[in-house]
This record gives C-alpha cells, sequence and structure tokens, in this order.
C-alpha cells in the first residue's frame, strides 16, 4: 500500500515550500457547497439580509461551489421544505452542479476534467495519461473522483426570516409599514415599503435584531451509473452540438437528494466590537453566525456533511485549523485519519482520536476577534491525544460522535 | 557561541579590506578591537564598535558616541549622541538633548574635523544635507544658511526660508509664522531674497516678494463669446496667450524655491495683497519703485506695462524713469520684438514702437503671436490677415477667417469667394490647396478635413492619406494608436492612418475610440451589446456585455486581474451573468430562466 502523504504531495506541487506556507495552504480533499438564500420579502431589512448573506463566503472547510443564482424570494411565512425541494428540481440545480464539476461551457457543450483534477489533488499529467490510456488505474481515479469528491456535493438552502422584536413571535406579513406603505396582500405586490428602514430606524432596532435560520440540506445525487451515464451520453472535450442538446434535455436526469434540515435557535447575538455606524455589520454578524450554527448542527445529524480539517501541527502540541464556528467544544472528539492512496482510489485510515484541549479551543467564530472574544487570537485549537500511533502533519481530523 | 559567530562574521568580511584590528567582544558583552593574531589593541569597553575606515572607529558608551583612532585613543570623545560617517572633509555631529522613549529630542548639531577640532561648535537645532554647496540651519524656530566650508552665508535670524533655486537666489522671511495647520505655509512678516553670495538683492520689508510668470490664455465669458461672430469665436479658441508677464501667486511655503524660469526680476509690494507694487531686478536694481501705480507688470525690453487706478495702462520706461506715454490705453502687452499690441476704448488694436508712436492700422482683432506671427482682423470687411513678428504685412486680410492650428506651423484659412479652407504657412505661401469646406486643427501630424460632403485626413504635406469619401469621421482620443473610426452610411469602420486603408474590415454599428475605456482597446457593440476589440480588429472581450461603460470597465479591470490576453464567450457570458440586476430576484415557484444560470 503506498503511503499517500498530503503534506509530500503538497511539496511536489509547490514550486518553493516553507514551513509557513504549509501551515497555511494545507491542501486537502474538502467537501463542495453551494448555498442559497431564501428571502422573505414582507420582512423589514429584507434587502439588508439579502446584502449582507451575499458577502458571507463558503466556509473555509469546503469548496466554493456557488452557481450565479444566489437569492430566492417568497412573500410569506409558510412551510416551505417542499416547495424548496420542487424549486431544486425544477430548475435541475443537480445538472448544474455537474456541470461546473466538468467546466461546462454552457455554450458550447465542451467539458473538461482541470477541476476535478485540480480539487481531488491529482497529479494532472498522470491522471491524464491514465485516463486517456484507460488503465484500471485510470478508472479508479474516476471512480475515486466520483465517490469522494463529485458526490460529496451539497445544496444548503437558508431560509432566513427575521424576528422583529416589538412584534416578537409574530409573523412580519401582518405588521402594517408605519410610514404609509402598502401591505403586499392588499395589493397582491411581492414587496412592502422600504420606507421604514432608514438608517435610523435601522440603527434603534438593530440592538434587538435576530434572525431564525431554516437550513435544507441537498446532496448531489452521483453514483456510477450516473457517472456513466454522463461520460458516455454528455461529456464532450470537443464543441459537440448533439452532445450539448442531449444534456439540456437531460438535465432532470442528474438529481439533489434531501438529506435534512436544522432551525437555529433565533439567539441574540452580542454586538460588541460593532460601531453604531455599521448597522450592516450587525445584520452580518447575526446573519452569518447563525448559518455557521447550522451548518454545526447538521454536521452533527449527518455524516456526510462532516468536515475534515488538516493537522498542521504535532510538535510540540498538535493542533489544527479547526474551532468555535465549526462547533468544536471541550466535549468534541476527533478521529485521526491517514491518507492512502491505494491504485488511484483514496483511503482514509483512522489512525488515532484527539481531543481539545480546554482553553485552547480558537474562537473563529465571525467576528470574534473584534467581539474580544477569548480564544479569538490563538490561530488553531490545541489538541491532546486520546488514543493511536504517532501523528504527522498532513493528518486529517473529523468529528466523531 | 555569540562571541565566536560575530568574531567569525567580522574575520570573514573585513580580512581582504583591513587586516589591522578587528572588532571583538568579550564575555561580558563589551567591545574592542584586536589584531590578526588575536592580541588586544583596543580595550573592551564600549557597548558597540563599527569597523576601522579610514583609520578611524565609531565607539559607543551608554548612549553615547565617539571616534577612536588605531592607537584607541578617543579623538572624538565618546560624548555625543548621534556622530554621522565622514563626509571626507568632517563628522556631523550631535550633542545635549534627551532620549524619550528611544528618540532623542533637542539635541544640537555642529561638525568636528577629522581630528576632532572643533569646525563648527553643536548649535544648530537642525541642519539640512548641503545641495550645490549650501544647507539650511535652524535654531531656536529660526533659519539660515551655511555654506559647504561652514561658514554662515544668510543668517539665522529669519521665520521661514525657502531654498536656493537653480538661479541662486532664495527668499526668507522675518516676524512671520508657519500656519498651525498647515506647517509649511508662511504668513505675515516681510519678505527679501539673498543671492548666492549672501548678499541681500531684495531688502527684507517688503510684504510681499514674488516671481513673475506668463498670463495664462484668456478665459472668455458665454456673454463675451455669444457676441463674437463664429469666425472670431473660432480663433478666439485657440489664440493662446498674450505676451505678458504677471505675478507668480503660488504660496510662500517653506523650503519653496522662487520660480525665475520666466524673469529673472522680483514682484515686492508693501501691501498684502500685492498692490501698488514695484519691481525690483535679481541684482537689486529698483527698476519700477513700489507705490507708483496700482499695478506692475514684468519688464520686458526694458519697458514694463504699469495700470493706474481706473485700470488703464502705459508703459513704464526702466532706463528713463518715466511713462512712455502722456495718453492711457484700454489695455495692452508686453513689448515683443520693439512692438506692443494696444487696445484703445474704442475696442481697436493696433501696435505702438517704443516710442509711443503707432505703426500699424488699427484692427478690429490682433491675436498672440504665433509661428511668429499675428492673425489681424480688418475693420472695414472683417476679413483676416498676417503681420510678421516686426509688424509688416505677411498676407493682406482676404481671409474669412485664418485660425492657428496646434502644430505644424500651419494656419486654416478660408478664401471669402468660394468659402473653401486650405492652409498656408507663417510667410503666406498655400501648403494645402483651398479645396475643403471644414478642416480641422493639425494633431499628430494629421488634420480631418471635409471635400464636398465627404471627410478624410491630411497630412502637413497636404496629401489626402485617408481619402475624402466617408460620412462621418471621429477624432482620435489616443494619437498612438494610429487608428482612426470613419463611417460609411451605417457603420464605423477603422483607418490604419499610416496606410490610409482599413485596418480590418468589420463595420460595428456603434463604437467608441480607442483608449477611451481600456487603453489601446474599443468598445464597439453588435446587436446591442458591448465588447471590446484590439487595434487589428481581434475581439479581446465578446459582444455579450451590457451597452453600460462601468460594465465595460469592470470587465477589462477584471481580465487584467486574471492576467490573460483575452477572455472567451462563456468567460464574458459569466461576467455578464453577475453583473446581472436581476439575478437575485427570482420567486422561489419560478423556473428561472436558463439566461441566468452559469451552468
Amino acid at each position: 500500500m503506498k503511503r499517500y502523504c498530503l503534506l509530500l504531495l503538497t511539496i511536489a506541487m509547490a514550486a518553493v515550500v516553507n514551513a509557513q506556507q504549509l501551515q497555511d495552504e494545507f491542501s486537502y480533499r474538502r467537501s463542495s457547497l453551494y448555498s442559497i438564500l431564501v428571502c422573505h420579502s414582507e420582512d423589514k431589512f429584507h434587502k439588508e439580509i439579502t446584502d449582507e448573506f451575499l458577502k458571507v463566503p463558503i466556509p473555509d472547510k469546503y469548496n466554493d461551489f456557488d452557481l450565479n443564482v444566489k437569492v430566492v424570494n417568497v412573500s410569506r411565512k409558510d412551510k416551505y421544505t417542499d416547495a424548496i425541494t420542487d424549486f431544486v428540481d425544477r430548475n435541475n440545480i443537480g445538472s448544474r452542479l455537474v456541470a461546473r464539476w466538468f467546466n461546462r461551457n454552457i455554450l458550447t457543450g465542451e467539458c473538461d476534467m482541470e477541476l476535478v483534477k485540480l480539487r481531488g489533488l491529482y497529479d494532472a499529467s498522470a491522471f491524464d495519461y491514465e485516463l486517456a490510456s484507460r488503465t484500471p488505474r485510470g478508472l479508479a481515479m474516476l471512480q475515486d473522483a466520483g465517490e469522494d469528491l463529485i458526490a460529496n456535493t451539497f445544496l444548503l438552502v437558508n431560509e432566513i426570516t427575521y424576528i422583529d422584536k416589538a412584534e416578537g413571535a409574530k409573523t412580519a406579513a401582518t405588521v402594517l409599514s408605519i410610514l404609509g406603505g402598502v401591505v403586499g396582500a392588499a395589493t397582491g405586490m411581492d414587496y412592502v415599503s422600504d420606507l421604514g428602514n432608514t438608517a435610523a430606524s435601522m440603527v434603534a432596532t438593530i440592538k434587538g435584531f435576530r434572525v431564525k435560520i431554516h437550513s435544507r440540506l441537498y446532496q448531489l445525487d452521483w453514483n456510477d451509473a450516473i457517472a456513466n451515464e454522463f461520460y458516455e451520453f454528455y461529456y464532450s472535450d470537443l464543441p459537440d452540438e448533439q452532445k450539448k442538446m442531449a444534456f439540456e434535455n437531460n438535465r432532470g436526469n442528474f438529481k439533489m437528494k434531501y438529506v435534512g434540515d436544522v432551525v437555529s435557535k433565533g439567539s441574540l447575538t452580542s454586538f460588541l466590537g460593532i460601531n453604531e455606524d455599521q448597522p450592516e455589520l450587525m445584520i452580518r454578524k447575526a446573519c452569518q453566525r447563525a448559518i455557521d450554527e447550522n451548518i454545526v448542527d447538521l454536521q452533527k445529524k449527518y455524516n456526510q456533511f462532516k468536515v475534515k480539517a488538516p493537522v498542521i501541527s504535532t510538535s510540540p502540541t498538535i493542533t489544527a485549523p479547526i474551532g468555535m464556528k465549526e462547533g468544536v467544544t471541550s466535549a468534541s472528539r476527533f478521529e485521526v485519519l491517514e491518507v492512502l492512496e491505494k491504485d488511484g482510489r483514496i483511503e482514509y485510515k483512522k489512525v488515532g482520536v484527539v481531543k481539545p484541549v480546554p482553553g485552547m479551543i480558537w474562537d473563529n467564530r465571525f467576528m470574534a476577534s473584534e467581539e474580544g472574544a477569548v480564544g479569538a487570537d490563538l490561530g488553531a485549537t490545541t489538541f491532546i491525544k486520546v488514543s493511536g500511533r504517532e501523528f504527522y502533519p498532513g493528518m486529517l481530523i473529523r468529528e466523531i460522535e | 557561541m555569540k562571541k565566536i559567530i560575530a568574531s567569525l562574521i567580522f574575520t570573514i568580511i573585513f580580512t581582504t579590506s583591513y587586516a589591522q584590528l578587528i572588532p571583538d567582544v568579550n564575555n561580558k558583552d563589551k567591545w574592542g578591537f584586536v589584531d590578526s593574531l588575536g592580541n588586544v589593541v583596543v580595550k573592551h569597553k564600549y557597548n558597540s564598535v563599527t569597523p576601522f575606515v579610514n583609520g578611524r572607529a565609531k565607539v559607543q558608551k551608554g548612549d553615547n558616541y565617539g571616534i577612536i583612532d588605531e592607537m584607541g585613543v578617543e579623538v572624538l570623545k565618546t560624548s555625543y549622541r548621534i556622530i554621522e560617517d565622514y563626509n571626507g572633509k568632517c563628522y556631523k555631529v550631535a550633542s545635549g538633548g534627551k532620549i524619550k522613549d528611544g528618540v532623542l529630542f533637542d539635541e544640537n548639531w555642529g561638525f568636528i574635523s577629522y581630528d576632532g577640532e572643533v569646525i563648527l561648535a553643536p548649535q544648530y537645532s537642525k541642519i539640512g544635507d548641503f545641495i550645490d554647496g549650501v544647507a539650511y540651519v535652524q535654531s531656536k524656530n529660526k533659519y539660515g544658511f551655511i555654506t559647504e566650508d561652514l561658514s554662515v552665508l544668510v543668517p539665522c535670524i529669519y521665520s521661514a526660508v525657502g531654498l536656493f533655486n537653480e538661479y541662486g537666489y532664495v527668499w526668507v522671511n522675518k516676524g512671520g509664522r508657519l500656519d498651525s495647520e498647515n506647517s509649511t505655509q508662511v504668513t505675515g512678516g516681510k519678505y527679501g531674497v539673498y543671492n548666492k553670495r549672501g548678499e541681500v538683492v531684495v531688502p527684507v520689508e517688503y510684504a510681499v516678494v514674488a516671481t513673475f510668470k506668463l498670463k495664462e490664455p484668456t478665459q472668455y465669458t458665454q456673454k463675451e463669446l455669444k457676441k463674437m461672430s463664429s469666425m472670431v469665436k473660432r480663433v478666439r479658441e485657440d489664440e493662446g496667450s498674450y505676451r505678458f508677464l504677471e505675478r507668480n501667486n503660488e504660496m510662500m511655503r517653506l523650503f519653496g524655491k522662487l520660480d525665475m524660469s520666466v524673469s529673472y526680476d522680483f514682484f515686492v509690494s508693501t501691501r498684502a495683497d500685492g498692490s501698488n507694487n514695484g519691481v525690483i531686478a535679481s541684482d537689486g536694481t529698483i527698476l519700477v519703485p513700489v507705490n507708483m501705480f496700482d499695478a506692475v507688470a514684468g519688464v520686458e525690453e526694458g519697458f514694463a506695462p504699469v495700470y493706474n487706478s481706473s485700470r488703464r495702462l502705459n508703459y513704464w520706461n526702466v532706463s528713463q524713469g518715466e511713462l512712455l506715454s502722456s495718453a492711457w490705453y484700454a489695455d495692452g502687452t508686453s513689448f515683443q520684438n520693439g512692438l506692443a499690441i494696444c487696445r484703445n476704448k474704442s475696442g481697436d488694436y493696433f501696435f505702438i514702437d517704443q516710442n509711443n508712436k503707432v505703426v500699424s492700422p488699427h484692427y478690429s482683432y490682433i491675436s498672440p503671436m504665433k509661428e511668429d506671427v499675428y492673425i489681424v482682423q480688418s475693420k472695414v470687411d472683417n476679413k483676416m490677415g498676417l503681420l510678421d513678428k516686426y509688424g509688416n504685412v505677411v498676407v493682406e486680410p482676404i481671409y474669412a477667417p485664418i485660425y492657428p492650428t496646434t502644430e505644424g506651423g500651419l494656419f486654416g484659412a478660408f478664401e471669402s469667394e468660394t468659402g473653401l479652407g486650405g492652409y498656408i504657412n507663417n510667410k503666406g505661401e498655400v501648403v494645402i490647396p483651398f479645396r475643403y469646406v471644414r478642416g480641422s486643427s493639425f494633431k499628430n501630424g494629421y488634420s480631418m478635413v471635409k471635400r464636398d460632403s465627404h471627410w478624410g485626413v491630411v497630412n502637413l504635406q497636404g496629401q489626402e492619406i485617408v481619402e475624402c469619401k466617408w460620412d462621418d469621421i471621429l477624432a482620435p482620443q489616443d494619437t498612438s494608436v494610429n487608428r482612426i473610426w470613419v463611417k460609411n452610411a451605417d457603420l464605423w469602420y477603422c483607418v490604419d492612418l499610416k496606410t490610409g486603408t482599413l485596418a480590418f474590415d468589420k463595420g460595428y454599428e456603434t463604437m467608441s475610440n480607442y483608449s477611451r475605456f481600456a487603453p489601446m482597446l474599443a468598445c464597439v457593440l453588435v446587436d446591442g451589446k458591448a465588447g471590446l476589440i484590439d487595434v487589428n480588429g481581434d475581439v479581446i472581450i465578446p459582444f455579450i456585455l451590457d451597452n453600460n461603460v462601468s460594465v465595460v470597465k469592470e470587465a477589462y479591470a477584471m481580465l487584467m486581474n486574471t492576467g490573460r490576453a483575452k477572455w472567451t464567450d462563456v468567460d464574458t457570458y459569466r461576467f455578464a451573468l453577475k453583473n446581472n440586476k436581476n439575478r437575485h430576484k427570482s420567486k422561489l415557484y419560478q423556473t428561472i430562466d436558463e439566461t441566468m444560470w452559469d451552468y
């Protein structure tokens, strides 16, 4: 069994490597994530929530797999899970994520494997050679890419509702704008007046700003049968009108599976460190913290959504760039995985267990530094070994139950 | 270990250059010098040392520095705060002051010789760098200058000073102050001027001292322009500046330089607003005394235009010390080649000589001189002609009009009988025949001209480098591109100015000039969508963008950021999608149009 050391791979791929670069640029396979907002246009601050949502980056433990459309709108409170699933299917999002994996040119249908090679950390020329030669190793690499990369593509749909502190739990749809705006239901318009959302009213309101976020998780359905269909009928590295049209007409064959959902607690967010002349930052912080918490909850509930993080040092202490944003607590336990490559396939072998050192958990939540949170300046969480053999930098850790 | 490494480093670096003495540190972290055999030559008693250069080394004790010779004798006692490197003549040193948080305050600077003799005792809070043999000095908020031999050139008694300019003059101010908000601007006090021999050429007794500059081109008001005929307006737009030296209004700033590039004389006034000024020459001669006239312009050819309280103009004869004329003119210029242009209260323009004799007819207009000639307009029939710089007729007023071009020494002129235009030189010779109904000024060696009803381009030799067969033409913005857009029917085409032929065959419904939005690229529209092409017509950004300037500029900026030479269709398509304002307006129950998706 060939030992496939990510650390050495990083050295091989980089022209010049130093210790600082290793710490900063650990390469490992990540799941891919596309994040959408369902915006309640009847809510106060819906515009600001949309603006700030669009600034929230995909968490760094995932590959950014966003598509062009990031926001869809609704105009009243309702249960939307089925409607969202229907939206995902109706708009063929599964096919678009597949197209993104193969860098499909929407105008000509041409595809390539560059992103697969990049995100899969393959040696680019070896990958091309094996594939072109149709060797068993090449086939295994393709299957491996399917299982470990393409199949780990997720869609997160975040339905954000503003909780008006003045109204408590009442839905905003029943609230008339006090400045003369017209309620959408009465006129058939989708949007109430924004006249209430002046900067002054925003600041006055913002101190009790709360949002509730209902996050629904979907996973790309990708298996050997689907992969074979794609490669045979739709993949072409040259312009091919027939294959282009075939893909357009069969987008529905690529689906997203509903995995599950979580709802945030809607708790108050501390606005320490934010000036009153930056109300938009308060909104951003409230939204981003809630989204991050939902992602952590989803990871706990659904194993396939869990993230891995690299061990960046083992001497004098074991550290990894993972922290409270990923839900690390003193009760967390992580398995340590050695990444092995065999005949073109990546395998993760458990070699031990670690746990965080209390007081050494990195607070990497959004704006933790500005808040003056304890642990915000650690840069990484320190772990101690619970069991296992010698670890080395480049191994991965993943939270266990 | 540290000691071994330090000694090794010094040995390696300095063995080849200076074999005699090597800096050495002992186990108490004290420095001295040893010879190549390791024998102590200078005892280890210093906090730090520098290697010997030219027989001298700098040593430190506590917060002070000194200089020792190779015997270890302190040529300069370790009593100086700072000792700068030997400049070949002496050491610049600082002494006194106090150190707070590692920063030295209130020290005094001076100079010590190689042998430790005090040449200039430390007495200045600042000594500037020597520039052309002179450095400013500052002591207790007063300024002066010293020379390189360290003698006083300008005493250190002034509240503010400039710096010596390339002509060897510097202004000084006594009693003024530096603006606290902008600490280089000087207000109040009295000004004067020194030369580089340390002589006062302008006594330090004037509220204003300034230099002269050329008058800017006249800015005509809208009311004035409306009154002009189109012919005259065309000439006035490009007329340039009349010869006239007015006060250079730049504020006095600490260490600013006097700009004497136009005149070597000085504008002086005892009044803070500069009124009732006089003129002093750079040798100190009073050319026009102060408080004699309301305003005095710069002296040229021995005469200074002067104004009285009614804003009428006359000329002060400097050598005679008297006015040129008993009558005052409405306005006038400086003397140039023995002539001045004057205007009387009826609005007539004419030339006078230095005997106040009117030496030309009266004209309704005389232009500033260009290409050694004046454009004049007849009072009789408004036609235009040329006079040379001595007032002699080069071309009688037969053209309607004549206007100067921006380059090439040519004047555009129109025949009054035919209405056709051509170009003449300053001798009146026809260089480009009269066959055009319209023409532009020459720029980069060519002019756009219209013959019959079609446009083309001529060069300075009169050759039609682009044949006059186009319905419209657009003046290039970037003349380095050598391309010009011309129109035929509904499409714009690009012509290579060097060959006169089409640069590429494709025509476009709408386009912008090269380099208007991106260097060396033109933005064109195809089917209402914008893209960028290069000078050969190659598509750099395909025609997929919205017809919006900021989108085009942003796309170009992004292309540059990626370091790629061009974008493909899909690159541009994806960029355009990101800028689509509607991409976040879809509804949950909607099937989003395919044109909103990037994959």
